[in-house]
């Protein structure tokens, strides 16, 4: 175990790892946590903490979202979940990878960032025929990517992708959790009625 | 009789600064730092990155930070580096009197501003660029050293919220008499107030041996400045041991819990209390030069 501010080895035999920082030619220890040595491709020093992720949204990431409100050009979301399956090593089953969510820290969901999730960026392909009000509802959570940081009130986001979409739409008559039927429909499993949504693909867990 | 021979102000009453041997009016010598008494986990919810309960002799104080996380206001966000922003806050009954305005004024204002600068300097904020980090002090008790106290609480709520640092930072203050003839380590509320007593407040870097705050509200001439500077570091590095043995302490802990390895040995001076999952670590702090 070290401490901050430790000696760790000097800055020519070890090159300086996660966790670490140099001055001076030496290497010390910038977290409480446990040291490890790695050999290749060169003797790395890194301290490892058990815990370690960066919440600050950076672009190409995957988020949950949810859907405030919408326009005939865009939908404003809040982003209330981040994918940290790129920091951890993640459950790969069949070469699709899940991503394990984590919500993003705020004091309260005034404060939660924004996003914006324009018409052009919903759908790959024509943008022309593409409604906003037959993809998204407001309430329904959507599985996006950042596409740009945007600006000082909000992100860009894109659900080009077959895998992004919605996840979870509420039925506007039963208030139940609605079926994915195709990349374009959503079911209510109590009232059977049909609703537009752009869906995101299931994830399939092979057994 | 010693003491009379040697200082004026030796008497019995609890009011000076010195009485009889040389003791103060908490019975420390002149060298001694107040017991101090760290809880390491004194919020359990998930809301806070870190937190810590600091607790020098009477005054306690609880630093709580959140972060690295995104800004509140994305024009607060910096794209180089992570955002420090400290926020210190009063109880009302920390004080003897008691203020429900929370002296909200300039004491704490500046307070925040010296810990906002101290730990500007201590964390490395290149490595959190667009985040960022939320301190929030509260004085819960105040028997001087709140500033002190309070970046000692800081620099240990920063090491549970896993922000690298450069050096752990550790505060104390240095008390100057007025007749020159020695420098009282740690100095309380009331040895503060007394006007024949110069107190100066240093943070440091130890293992780094880098002074990055110093505090001086009163004057003194320059030959004086390298013995208070002087009894004020060797009085960080006595927190400084402290804060180091218990940081281990607690991080083998979490390790032996994640392990599943239930069976802590207790030594001494530790005590774990288990139901809650609280920690408290209570380690007398004293320095013999």
């Amino acid at each position: 175990t070290v401490c901050p501010g430790d000696r760790l080895g000097r800055a020519r035999h070890f090159k300086s790892g996660p966790g670490t920082h140099v001055k001076g030619g030496l290497v010390f220890s910038s977290l409480v946590g446990i040291i490890s040595m790695e050999k290749d491709p060169q003797p790395t020093i890194r301290v490892d903490r058990s815990s370690n992720h960066n919440a600050v949204l950076s672009v190409g990431q995957a988020v949950l979202c949810r859907i405030l409100r919408i326009s005939t050009q865009q939908a404003v979301v809040e982003i209330v979940a981040f994918d940290a399956a790129l920091s951890e090593p993640a459950v790969t089953e069949g070469g699709t990878r899940l991503p394990q969510f984590r919500p993003i820290a705020a004091f309260a969901s005034a404060t939660l960032p924004n996003g914006v999730i324009r018409k052009e960026d919903i759908r790959s392909g024509a943008s022309e025929d593409v409604e906003v009000y037959s993809s998204f509802l407001p309430g329904d959570i959507v599985h996006a990517k950042i596409l740009s940081l945007g600006d000082s009130r909000r992100y860009f986001l894109t659900t080009c992708e077959p895998e992004l979409g919605v996840i979870r739409a509420i039925c506007s008559s039963s208030g139940k959790h609605m079926v994915p039927l195709s990349w374009k429909e959503m079911q209510c499993p109590e009232t059977k009625a049909k609703e537009l949504r752009k869906c995101a693909k299931p994830v399939t867990i092979s057994p | 009789f010693f003491f009379a021979s040697k200082h004026k102000m030796a008497s019995f009453r609890r009011q000076d600064i010195l009485s009889l041997c040389h003791l103060r009016n908490d019975g420390r010598k002149q060298n001694e730092i107040r017991r101090i008494s760290i809880n390491m986990n004194p919020i359990s919810s998930g809301s806070v990155s870190g937190a810590c309960l600091f607790q020098m002799g009477l005054t306690r104080v609880l630093a709580c930070v959140c972060g690295p996380m995104e800004c509140a206001r994305r024009s607060d966000e910096r794209s180089d580096r992570a955002n420090l922003s400290v926020t210190v806050k009063s109880s009302p009954f920390s004080s003897t009197n008691r203020q429900t305005k929370s002296q909200s004024n300039k004491q704490l204002l500046e307070i925040a501003n010296d810990i906002q600068n101290a730990f500007s300097a201590a964390i490395l904020l290149h490595l959190y660029p667009r985040a960022a980090i939320y301190v929030n002090v509260h004085i819960l008790a105040d028997d001087g050293g709140i500033l002190e106290c309070a970046i000692n609480a800081t620099s240990l709520a920063l090491i549970n919220a896993g922000v690298s640092l450069k050096d752990l930072v550790c505060a104390c203050s240095s008390g100057l008499l007025s007749d020159g003839t020695m420098t009282l380590v740690d100095v309380n509320k009331q040895e503060a107030f007394d006007s024949n007593v110069y107190k100066m407040s240093v943070a440091t870097m130890p293992q780094r041996g880098s002074v990055i705050l110093t505090k001086l509200s009163s004057r003194f001439s320059l030959k004086e400045l390298e013995r208070v500077l002087d009894s004020a570091t060797t009085g960080c590095r006595a927190v400084c041991d402290i804060m180091a043995q218990i940081i281990r302490e607690h991080h083998a802990l979490l390790v032996a819990a994640r392990m599943g390895n239930v069976n802590v040995s207790c030594n001494a001076l530790t005590e774990a209390a288990g139901e809650n999952g609280e920690h408290e670590n209570e380690v007398d702090g004293m320095v013999l030069s």
